[in-house]
This record gives C-alpha cells, sequence and structure tokens, in this order.
C-alpha cells in the first residue's frame, strides 16, 4: 500500500469478553472519553473464548493490530477464563515475535469500571501501530 | 466466510427443520442526536442495505421506543424479516429489550444481533466521517454474524421444592427459617450434636452487648420444632450430584447410640433428662464445646441448650464402644438384657449386673449400642452451603506461646470463660486465681504473611473490646491493654462502641507484641513488643494473655468443596458469583454460600447473607423452575478425539467423559457458555453456541474485508 | 533407578524375555530389512533376531509414537524407539490417545539420527551404531546428520518405564517407573541400584545441540517466513506424520480451515483475490500453535515434506520458545499437566503486551 509508516490509519480488530472489557469500552462511551476509531470490537462471553487462530486469522488478513480485553486476572465472569486465555495469548506471542508480529497483538485486562483505561489502551494502540506502518500482509494476496 | 451458506450441520443431532434462509432488517437509531450528530446515518443505513441477505434497512429517531419497536414487530408479523438487527447502543443496554420484542412476535430471541455504534461509535468520537466508516464496519461484521445465526431454545427444568442448608450456625438457622417460613421443606444438616454454632459460646455480643444465649436459644428452639425443618444433626454430607433443580444428596447420621425419635411415630424418645450422663463412668472427658476448659462424660450433651436436646454417647470415649465392656456389662450382655428388659421379661434390678450405668438409669430405655451409620438420600432444589468457620491455630506463632503456657488462651477461650454456660460459670480464673494484669494481642493469625493467613478475620477487634468490658464488669481493678495494629471498627454503632470502652480505662498500645515469655519462677508473663506510635520498645507484665485469634474456614471444609465442587477464593473461603453484585451466589446456580464460610464477619451480616441465601433460594422454590444458559457448548462427537482437554479447563465441570464412545459430552444443565471449551479444543470438536467458530470467522472476514487490496 | 548390565548381545534374551514372560503381548521395535531399518510389530518372539544391531542404528523413519498413535487396546505393547518418539508416546497418554497402563515404554539412548533414506543408502559406512567421533567423520564425508538430530537436547534416554543406555562398551538397562522395575523383574535380570543419569555426558549434549541450535538460519520476519514456506503445497504431510497432531478431523480438513467451491468464490469476492488451495501461513502458524507445548522436536514433519522444507527451523525451534515460558518439557513426566490445561494466578503478564 502507498501508505507510509506513521501516517495511515490502522485498522485494529478487537476480541473482548462481555463482562469486563467489552463493559470497559462501554464505559469509556458512556463518559465521553475521546479515542481514536481504529478498533472495531468483536464481543466474546469471555476471554477463554478466544481461539488464537482468531488472532491469526485476523492478522493475515492484514488487521494491523489485534487487541485482546478481558477481566483482570482472578475476576472473570466465569472464574477462570481469562487464567488459560493469558496462556494462550503468551504463547501465540512467543511464536510471532520470531517474525516481529508480536507488537501488533497487544492484550489488557480491563474491567467494567476503566473505561478510561480502555480508551487510553486505545490510544497507545493506534500511536504503536502508526509508528509499525500497515501490516505487510495487507498487500498480500492470501 | 461472511457468505458461508448454512448447511444442516451434522453436529445438531436432534435437528428439526432447516433454518429458514436469512431475511435480515436492519434498524438504525438516531438515539435522538446521540448517534445522529456525529454519525451519518442515512449513510449508514444505506449501506447496510447493500449486505448480503439484507431485506430492508430503515433508520429511526428511537428505535427502543414503543413506536420504534412496533416498526420491528410489523416486519417480522408481516414476513418481511426473519432476522433483526438494531444498530445503536450497546447490547448490554438493549439487547434483552429487543430480543422481547421478537419473541412477542414469536421470532427466535437469538436471532437479534445489535451493532454498538454509540457507545462504541458515536460516542468516541467526533468527526463524522470516520465514524461513518466505523459504523459501517461495524454493521458489516454484525451482518455477516446474523447470517450465521441459529435458533436457540432457553430451556427450564423443574426444581424440587426442597433446600438442604449445610450448617447449623446461626447463618444456617436463619436460611433454614425463612425458607421453612415460606413453606417449603429444608433439611438442615449439623455435623456436630447440636446446632447453634460459634455464637452460643459467647456470653455477650459485640456492639449492643446482647446475651448471645438469649437471642439464639429462642431460634433454636424455632428450629427444632419447626414443621418445615428436617433436622439432621449429627450428619455429614457424603455425595452431591445432579444440578440445579435436582440435586441428590446422600447424608450420613452417625450413630448417637441413644434414639432420638421413634422411626416409625417420629415421637421423641430421649427426654434429655441426663440420667446417662450423670451415671456415666468416664467423667473427665475434655468438652469440645468449652474448649477443653471443662468436662463431660462419655455420654453428653454439649451444652444445656442443645437442640435436638437428645444425648450422645461419644464412640471414641464410651469404653462399652472402643473395649466392649463397661463394669461387668459386656456389648452382648447389655443387648440381650435390653431385649429382655423392653419386652418386660426382667426388671433393671434384676439384670443390673449385665447393663452399664447409663442403661440402668435410662428410664425411655433409649440407648442401643447396635446403632449403626445411617444413610438418608435427598433430592433438594437448592443447596446454601453455611459450615462457617474455625479459629485460627494460635501455635501458627510460636512467639506468643501459646500451648506452652496456660495463662495464654485465645479469643474463643476467652469467651468460654466469660460464658455463665461455661466451665467456670462466667468468672474469669486461670490458673486457679482471678487474672489483675490482662494483655490482648489482635490480629493473631491474621494479616500475616508467616501464618499463611493474610487477610483480616474483622471480628477480633470488636472482640476484643467486648472481653475487656466484660472483664472490667467482674473484675474492676483489672488492668487491660490492649495491642493492636489497626483497630478496626468499621460496622454499625462499632466506633460508639469502641469510644465507649476506651472511656472505661482500658489501655490500647499501638504495637504487636513481638513475643511472650514467663518471668522466671513465677507463672507471670511478660510481653515484649514495640509501640509503633511512641517509636519506643515496651514490655508488659501480665497474669493473662488472649490472643485475639482470627478466623479460617471450618474444619473439614475441603470434603464440602470436593462435594459441592464449589471454587474457594485465594484465602480459602467459598468463593462468591460476583464479590459485589452476588455476594450469595456461586458459580453454580441453585447453590448458595451464607455466613463466614464466605469470609469472616459478625453476626448481623452472617444473619443478612443468610436472609439473601434464602430469598436467592426461594426465587427457584417459588417458581418451580430454573432456567438453564441457552448459549451453552456442544461437542461434535464426529470431531472429539477425547483428548479431555477441555474437560480439564471448564470451570463448571459441565463436560463429562463418555468412557464408552471416547468423547465428551457437555452437561447443558452446568455449562455457563464461558467457551473456555471452544478456545481450547484444536479441531473445534467443542463448540459453543452463538459464539461458534464460523460466527466468529465471519466477523472477522468482515472486518478485515476493506483491507483486501484492489484486485 | 533400579537396573543392572549386560552385554549386547544380552538384548536378545532380554526381549524375547518380555514376550515369553507374557510382560507385554507384542514389541514395536526396529528390525532391518536389508540396508533398511524399520519399525515391526512383534508377537512371535522367535522373530526377534539380534536387536543390539539395529536398535541403535542411527535412522529415522516414522516417529514410532505416530504408529500408536489412538490404540486405546486392552493388550500391553511395548514400544522401543528413540527418545524423542517415546516423549511423543508420553504426550498422547496425556492427551488420551494413548493408555498409559497399555504401553510399556522402553527408551533407547540414540546418538543422532540420518534420515532413513540417507542411512540405507551409506550404510556400509554408518554401521550398526556411531557414536560422536564417527559422526563428526561421516560429516567430513558430507552425510549429516538429521538437522533435528544435530539441535537434539534429549539423545540420552532418561523418560519412559525402561531405559535402555550405551555404557562403557555396554548396555545399561533400568527401570524408571514400577512398571518398569516389575518389567525387569519379571524377565529376572538381576536388578541393583543403578545410576544412568550421566549428568556430564548429557551437559555436553545440550551444549553442543545449542550450539547448532544458533547456527540455524532464522527465519526472522513475514518475509523470511513467506519465503520459508513459498513452496509448500499444503499437502499436510507434516501434520500427518506429526506424532502430537491428534485431531479426528484436523481442523484445516474442515470446511471451515479448508474452504471450497462456493465458499472460496465467497471469500474471493470479498478479498479480490486469494490464494489457493489457501494460504500456508494460516496453516502452519495454527500448526505450531497447535503443537507448541507437545511439539517432541522429532523432526518427522522435516522428513515428510516432498517439498524439502526444512521445517524443524520452523515446528521445534518455536515450540521450543514456547515450552520455555512455561518451563514446560514435552514427555518428561505423564502426570505433569498439558500447560493448556493449568496456570499459575500470577505469571506471564510479560508476555502480553
Ligand atoms: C471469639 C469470637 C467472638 C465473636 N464475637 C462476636 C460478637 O460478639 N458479635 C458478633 O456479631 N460476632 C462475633 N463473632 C463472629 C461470629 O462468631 C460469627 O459471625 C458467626 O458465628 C457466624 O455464624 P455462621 O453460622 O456463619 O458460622 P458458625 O457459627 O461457625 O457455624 C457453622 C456451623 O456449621 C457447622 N458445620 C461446619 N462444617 C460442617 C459440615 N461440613 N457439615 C455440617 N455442618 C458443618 C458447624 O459445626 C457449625 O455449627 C465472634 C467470633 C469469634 C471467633
Ligand atoms: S478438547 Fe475437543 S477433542 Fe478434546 S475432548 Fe474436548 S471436545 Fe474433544
Ligand atoms: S462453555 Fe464453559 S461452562 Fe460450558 S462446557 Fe465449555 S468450558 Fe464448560
Ligand atoms: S530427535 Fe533426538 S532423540 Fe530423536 S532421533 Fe534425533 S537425536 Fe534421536
Ligand atoms: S509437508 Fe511440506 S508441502 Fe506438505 S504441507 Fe507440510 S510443509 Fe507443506
Ligand atoms: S511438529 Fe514436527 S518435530 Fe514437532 S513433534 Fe510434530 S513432527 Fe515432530
Ligand atoms: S493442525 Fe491442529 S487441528 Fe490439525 S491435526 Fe494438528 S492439532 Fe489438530
Ligand atoms: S468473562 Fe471477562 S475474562 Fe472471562
Amino acid at each position: 500500500m502507498e501508505e507510509e509508516k506513521g501516517d495511515f490509519e490502522p485498522k485494529i480488530v478487537g476480541f473482548t469478553c462481555n463482562w469486563c472489557t467489552y463493559a470497559g469500552a462501554d464505559l469509556a462511551g458512556t463518559s465521553r472519553k475521546k479515542y481514536p476509531p481504529n478498533i472495531r470490537l468483536i464481543r466474546l462471553m469471555c476471554s477463554g473464548r478466544i481461539d488464537p487462530m482468531f488472532v491469526l486469522k485476523a492478522l493475515l488478513n492484514g488487521a494491523d493490530g489485534v487487541f485482546i480485553g478481558g477481566c483482570h486476572p482472578g475476576e472473570c465472569h466465569y472464574i477462570k477464563g481469562n487464567f488459560y486465555a493469558r496462556r494462550r495469548i503468551a504463547a501465540l506471542r512467543t511464536i510471532l515475535k520470531q517474525f516481529g508480529l508480536d507488537n501488533r497483538v497487544r492484550s489488557e485486562w480491563i474491567s467494567a469500571s476503566e473505561g478510561d483505561k480502555f480508551a487510553r489502551t486505545m490510544k497507545e494502540m493506534a500511536e504503536e501501530i502508526k509508528q509499525l506502518g500497515p501490516n505487510p500482509m495487507r498487500d498480500k494476496i492470501l | 466466510m461472511a457468505e458461508e451458506k448454512e448447511e444442516p450441520e451434522k453436529e445438531e443431532v436432534k435437528e428439526e427443520e432447516p433454518i429458514e434462509e436469512p431475511k435480515i432488517g436492519i434498524y438504525v437509531c438516531h438515539c435522538g442526536i446521540n448517534i445522529k450528530n456525529t454519525v451519518d446515518v442515512d449513510a449508514v443505513r444505506d449501506y447496510a442495505a447493500t449486505l448480503p441477505n439484507v431485506v430492508l434497512a430503515k433508520d429511526y429517531m428511537y428505535v427502543c421506543s414503543d413506536p420504534g419497536q412496533e416498526i420491528i414487530k410489523q416486519d417480522i408479523r408481516e414476513g418481511r424479516v426473519n432476522r433483526v438487527i438494531v444498530a445503536a447502543c450497546s447490547p448490554r443496554l438493549h439487547e434483552p429489550t429487543f430480543r422481547k420484542t421478537c419473541i412477542s412476535e414469536g421470532l427466535n430471541p437469538f436471532f437479534f444481533e445489535m451493532a454498538n455504534i454509540r457507545e462504541q461509535c458515536s460516542w468516541v468520537w467526533e468527526d463524522k466521517a470516520t465514524n461513518t466508516e466505523k459504523a459501517k464496519d461495524i454493521v458489516r461484521s454484525t451482518v455477516a454474524r446474523s447470517n450465521l445465526l441459529e435458533p436457540l431454545e432457553e430451556k427450564e427444568v423443574d426444581v424440587v421444592p426442597e433446600t438442604l442448608v449445610i450448617g447449623g450456625g446461626i447463618s444456617g438457622m436463619y436460611a433454614a427459617l425463612d425458607i421453612a417460613n415460606a413453606g417449603y421443606t429444608v433439611h438442615l444438616l449439623e455435623r456436630l450434636p447440636s446446632i447453634g454454632g460459634h455464637m452460643l459460646q459467647f456470653d455477650k455480643t459485640f456492639p449492643t452487648l446482647d446475651c448471645a444465649a438469649c437471642i439464639l436459644t429462642p431460634r433454636m428452639v424455632d428450629v427444632g420444632k419447626h414443621p418445615n425443618i428436617d433436622l439432621l444433626s449429627y450428619s455429614e454430607v457424603e455425595e452431591i450430584g445432579g444440578s440445579v433443580g435436582n440435586f441428590t444428596v446422600k447424608v450420613r447420621r452417625k450413630p448417637r447410640y441413644i434414639v432420638e425419635k421413634d422411626p416409625v411415630t417420629g415421637a421423641i424418645v430421649c427426654t434429655g433428662c441426663g440420667l446417662c450422663a450423670t451415671a456415666c463412668r468416664m467423667k473427665k472427658i475434655p468438652n469440645e464445646f468449652d474448649l477443653g476448659l471443662g468436662m463431660r462424660t462419655a455420654a453428653y450433651l454439649p451444652m444445656p441448650q442443645a437442640v435436638p436436646a437428645c444425648y450422645t454417647i461419644d464412640p471414641e470415649k464410651c469404653i462399652m464402644l472402643t473395649k466392649g465392656k463397661c463394669g461387668k456389662a459386656t456389648l452382648e450382655s447389655t443387648g440381650e438384657a435390653i431385649k429382655r428388659i423392653k419386652s418386660g421379661e426382667v426388671t433393671v434390678e434384676e439384670v443390673k449386673d449385665e447393663i452399664p450405668l447409663c442403661v440402668a438409669t435410662c428410664g425411655p430405655n433409649c440407648i442401643d449400642f447396635d446403632m449403626k451409620d445411617e444413610i438418608v438420600e435427598l433430592n433438594v432444589g437448592t443447596i446454601i452451603v453455611a459450615t462457617g468457620t474455625d479459629v485460627i491455630d494460635p501455635a501458627l506463632q510460636p512467639e506468643y506461646k501459646y500451648g506452652v503456657y496456660p495463662n495464654v488462651i485465645h479469643g474463643l477461650e476467652m469467651e468460654r470463660l466469660l460464658a455463665p454456660n461455661g466451665p467456670t460459670q462466667g468468672k474469669v480464673i486461670i490458673n486457679g486465681k482471678e487474672p489483675k494484669d490482662i494483655v490482648f494481642i489482635q490480629c493473631a493469625g491474621s494479616r500475616n504473611k508467616q501464618t499463611g493467613y493474610e487477610y483480616c478475620s474483622r471480628v477480633c477487634c470488636m472482640y476484643s473490646i467486648k472481653h475487656a468490658h466484660l472483664i472490667k464488669e467482674r473484675i474492676h481493678d483489672a488492668n487491660i491493654s490492649i495491642l493492636y495494629q489497626d483497630i478496626r471498627a468499621y460496622g454499625k454503632a462499632f466506633e460508639e462502641f469502641y469510644d465507649r470502652i476506651k472511656g472505661e480505662g482500658i489501655n490500647f498500645r499501638r504495637g504487636l507484641a513481638s513475643e511472650v515469655y514467663q518471668r522466671p519462677g513465677s507463672d507471670r508473663l511478660v510481653v515484649r513488643g514495640e509501640d509503633t506510635m511512641l517509636g519506643e520498645p515496651y514490655e508488659l507484665e501480665a497474669d493473662l494473655v488472649v490472643l485475639a485469634t482470627g478466623l479460617r474456614p471450618s474444619d473439614g471444609v475441603e470434603k464440602v468443596v470436593r462435594l459441592t465442587k464449589l471454587s474457594q477464593s485465594a484465602d480459602k473461603f467459598f468463593l462468591e458469583a460476583h464479590p459485589k453484585l452476588r455476594p450469595v451466589d456461586t458459580a453454580i446456580d441453585g447453590i448458595f454460600v451464607a455466613g463466614c464460610c464466605q469470609g469472616p464477619k459478625d453476626i448481623p451480616d452472617s444473619v443478612a447473607q443468610a436472609k439473601a441465601a434464602s430469598s436467592a433460594s426461594l426465587i427457584y422454590l417459588g417458581t418451580g423452575k430454573a432456567k438453564l444458559e441457552a448459549i451453552t457448548s456442544e461437542i461434535n462427537e464426529e470431531l472429539c478425539t477425547g483428548c479431555r482437554t477441555c474437560e480439564a479447563l471448564c470451570p463448571y465441570d459441565a463436560l463429562e467423559f463418555d468412557a464408552e464412545e471416547k468423547v465428551m459430552r457437555v452437561n447443558e444443565a452446568i455449562c455457563k457458555g464461558c467457551g473456555c471449551c471452544n478456545g481450547a479444543c484444536p479441531s473445534g470438536a467443542a463448540s459453543m453456541r452463538h459464539f461458534r467458530d464460523r460466527q466468529v470467522y465471519a466477523q472477522i472476514e468482515a472486518l478485515t474485508e476493506a483491507l483486501a487490496p484492489p484486485s | 533407578m533400579k537396573g543392572t548390565e549386560l552385554k549386547y548381545e544380552d538384548l536378545e534374551g532380554f526381549f524375547k524375555g518380555l514376550l515369553e514372560n507374557n510382560v507385554v503381548d507384542a514389541l514395536i521395535m526396529p528390525h532391518r530389512v536389508g540396508n533398511k531399518v524399520s519399525y515391526m510389530l512383534v508377537r512371535d518372539k522367535e522373530r526377534i533376531a539380534s536387536p543390539e544391531s539395529v536398535i541403535f542404528a542411527p535412522s529415522f523413519g516414522v516417529n514410532a509414537a505416530n504408529v500408536v498413535k489412538g490404540w486405546m487396546i486392552d493388550n500391553k505393547v511395548g514400544i522401543v524407539a528413540k527418545p524423542c518418539e517415546i516423549r511423543a508416546a508420553i504426550e498422547l497418554i496425556k492427551l488420551k490417545q494413548l493408555n498409559e497402563e497399555s504401553v510399556l515404554l522402553i527408551t533407547v539412548d540414540c546418538s543422532g539420527a540420518f534420515k532413513n533414506e540417507d542411512y540405507a543408502e551409506h550404510y556400509p559406512e554408518i554401521g550398526n551404531l556411531v557414536d560422536s567421533a564417527k559422526i563428526k567423520e561421516l560429516e567430513g564425508k558430507g552425510i549429516s546428520m538429521r538437522e533435528a538430530c544435530a539441535i537434539c537436547e534429549n539423545r540420552l534416554a532418561d523418560i519412559g518405564d525402561i531405559i535402555i543406555a550405551r555404557v562403557n562398551g555396554k548396555v545399561g538397562v533400568a527401570g524408571l517407573t514400577d512398571m518398569g522395575v516389575e518389567a525387569l523383574s519379571a524377565v529376572e535380570l538381576p536388578l541393583e541400584d543403578k545410576d544412568l543419569e550421566r549428568k556430564e555426558e548429557k551437559e555436553r549434549i545440550v551444549a553442543e545441540a545449542r550450539k547448532r541450535l544458533g547456527e540455524l538460519p532464522r527465519i526472522d520476519s513475514v518475509e523470511a517466513l513467506e519465503e520459508f514456506l513459498r513452496d509448500c503445497i499444503l499437502c499436510k504431510n507434516c501434520r500427518d506424520v506429526c506424532p502430537v497432531c491428534y485431531c479426528k478431523e484436523c481442523f484445516f480438513d474442515q470446511p471451515l480451515g479448508n474452504p471450497a467451491g462456493g465458499d472460496l468464490l465467497n471469500l474471493a469476492e470479498l478479498r479480490g483475490a486469494i490464494e489457493v488451495p489457501a494460504n500456508q501461513l494460516l496453516y502452519h502458524l495454527t500448526r505450531v500453535y497447535h503443537v507448541c507445548t507437545t511439539c517432541v522436536a522429532c523432526g518427522a514433519c522435516e522428513d515428510a515434506c516432498p517439498k524439502g522444507i526444512p521445517l524443524t527451523r520452523f515446528y521445534p525451534v518455536l515450540a521450543q520458545k514456547v515450552q520455555e515460558i512455561f518451563e514446560y518439557v514435552p514427555g518428561k513426566d505423564a502426570k505433569e499437566p498439558l500447560p493448556f490445561t493449568t496456570y499459575e494466578d500470577e505469571e506471564l503478564e510479560e508476555c502480553l503486551r
């Protein structure tokens, strides 16, 4: 793509649990916190539902970034889903790291009351990914 | 695969009619100006109309209003749409509303979806053009998902109108009474011979200084004679199966060796006269209720107010039961003789050498040494766990010398010394004399990484203050010091109580003791530590040191954890479903927690929780139905390799392995739909309804679609 | 550990004894067909001849664990194989694709191996067994060990029920588990305390392996990965031979993972153009995630690739990184839970962002 580093609007796909991070994103909205419109969330019931294949799929399809959000460890609505999610994401990012793709994947624990943190994370992430430039996969025929 | 056509699914065993070709209706909401101001609603609507299987796209000022909902209803009613998407606020707000709209027109509510273009779009950025693009993306992703939705069934199960309460302390009793008063049967299970719990061990209760027995015993009696309460004292749970609505429980009734009730008529047999205890040869047995400070016999009632008022013979202490012989009588001779007495063949006097003293004195003849464990099977709709606490072992802090010097005691022992029904009839006597210098050490065991109990036990500050006052009442010239880290007087009327007692000349000193030792050649103790307020060391002499020991989950809690499959929090107390909003619910539907088993608390909080748990239970009992989660997982047997990975993960134990077929099965009555199993299953054999791989994939495709290079 | 020392030629009696005394109902063990080494499933003890000439042979064909994968049988089968194969068998036990009670795992010391076709071709030079000096010498002649073996840290038998170790011109046989010790007693081996841990040798092997790993070309960017997989034709042989890929129907054989026909056309419409048969990256990245905790670095995938893609540089190398963060060594202990089925309350936060 002709877009240059730092000067493009990244597309970020997010996977969040319904109970904390999705609710936190809603709270960011209700409290009118502003953050750049790069993120589109896919709502799942729990971060434990996240199959790392989702992340791979999004990245290989050209998403510039993937965000994963769940309840703080110990506060999962389903008790321990996010503990499993954490292991899976850690493994996936370890793999992606070899190809320098890990910094396009970020996960945060954001509770339903942390609208602020959600907005902040989105800002940071958009910024970071702008620095990385568009996902090289965007150009590929896949 | 946004447009993957639904093929009838092989995993759907009980496949009804094939799913109709989607006809999606999209309703874009202005939300007054909330969306309209920063999103081009018309553009979104027109864009939506171009998406696959979207048959109509409309916009409206307030879709959630009655007229707004009416538009949707009409479209469904007239067969124009069979799937509905509302592009508006968050599904967390209005998904339930619109699901009802669908239901009212006979459309399966799981064909409804929301596109969140307010909270996650119009409200968080100002630029209308970018917001509009974002809103389109969100709608496209929602359409992709909508195309692949399946109808789901919200199932219900019948609820057996009975409850099991485990633990007969103040919490268990109150929970049982409320449910029984509402007209439902309650089985109240207590492992000890009497209900009452710890509260019965106290003289007075903080902060009001009510006499504990005076307020508790009438309630115990209520429980004992309530027609709806089946009191299973001296019993333990052995097995719990089933799920909400119908738990099957096996209870083991331990033999008391004294007949409580006539098995046929239910009439009371043991009258509680206590002659057996008076007669019993085995006298000097430390009484557990008095924490070993007082003595009992082998045939005993733990405390005079016991409910049921039936005596128990301690199988570990009665020599007839341990050695088979008491006096001249043996087990055989006793059995024989009892038979003959009952048949009227002989009088007690005639066989008095063949029977032990207790049998000889028992008027109603209720002693039976052949009594065995009895297993009772129950079916209950709900379970309330109220197993309470025990005190932390004070010996975990060897520096305080508990167990080394008899004049170092713990808080609960202090309660017994103060209680009029206690071993000293409420006189504070230690080492045979009245102590003058008394030192309380707070936070014994609690708030301490070394002992492993890092939490605050919440009652010890207040009970020590109470103790100080009660001692002062009895020993006016007592010189009392309370050594503390912080005084936690957080409850209603606590601070006032603390203030009042401070005024009674009690010496409060900040800074816990570092060690206790005995003055050589005397039984006086020296308590050493540092005053953190003054920043200087202190040394206090004492006749009595009271450790304000904290609370921990009661003995045997591991077994209850295993049987109920409940989770524990890091402090090993039972874990509630949500710390704030669902404090008495647990991860398992139909099982509730009440009182100190959920965490240390005082009596009012315990009672409040007990009443909350009973009301939560009553919702099930009253409606007679339990709704099951519709969004559950299922296992595609053709794909499942039986690796049991998912089973290890499921937070609710909803997965069972079918050893015959070597595949997993989901117990849909238990599954909560977290999807952890699906997230872990490599081949997708475990599949979460409503969030299936292909449904999520479709959303990913839709959201990344625009990223494809121009062809 | 309890064990004893045998002469090489005593091994025949030992294996025969296992069958004779009904310790096992069958053995899966290497046998020789001309120059070639392959596996046999043997029930008649008379068919076992000079096993010492073949069980140490530096030749790798199939991973023996892949042969028994999914055999949920009641009979008992002894498996005589190299450490990586036995490790895979242990992972399969954890994945419930093998009954722990129905296998007797007999691990044989490995010196590193050649692809079975290379071995057969150079048999006259390689012989029945090699040591490190010999390997160097062969390498000088251009006959090199498999890459997986060059970076293998676990060549010494140290897992399974029984280990067969090469020590000072003899073989040490020892039982590591109760089942193993019982089996040895059943064939009446005189058992005594035996230490076959060989710490120093192990350290030497690990050091050498790490060095070789460091020398492997790295695939360090997406572009490099694409280049690496350029020739992949998605035959999925690498999966089929992988002992720890255990699905009844692989995700990539299902419609979602292997779209065809109309689904593909739809996708092409969405994205303008798509690669067919499908995207190699998704397949390989997903598969490496699926085996990242269980991959035993046997290199079977590489051997099986018809396009000669050096998959060792991908699968075992990446898996090892993941195994490091979980401090997990696949096949070390059948009792240890699989990393994805357990967790610690506090961990891994540094790996998330
Ligand atoms: C020294 C001390 C002084 C206190 N003073 C006060 C005070 O003045 N005021 C105040 O408000 N609070 C006070 N408390 C706190 C008070 O004790 C608790 O709030 C109260 O006892 C909680 O009641 P509960 O029913 O939850 O638990 P418990 O009283 O512990 O009752 C639990 C019951 O369950 C039974 N049980 C346990 N496990 C099983 C099982 N597996 N099967 C069957 N039955 C089982 C036990 O035998 C027991 O009868 C004090 C606590 C202590 C330690
Ligand atoms: S993880 Fe998948 S394959 Fe394994 S038992 Fe569960 S459903 Fe079956
Ligand atoms: S969805 Fe969650 S609760 Fe249901 S079976 Fe799977 S892991 Fe268990
Ligand atoms: S990978 Fe290791 S154990 Fe396996 S054949 Fe090669 S050297 Fe031997
Ligand atoms: S064996 Fe080789 S060609 Fe076949 S799928 Fe694997 S890497 Fe591709
Ligand atoms: S991925 Fe390759 S090296 Fe790893 S276990 Fe499978 S076949 Fe062996
Ligand atoms: S690649 Fe994944 S889905 Fe396919 S067989 Fe291996 S583990 Fe199963
Ligand atoms: S529900 Fe939020 S992480 Fe599980």
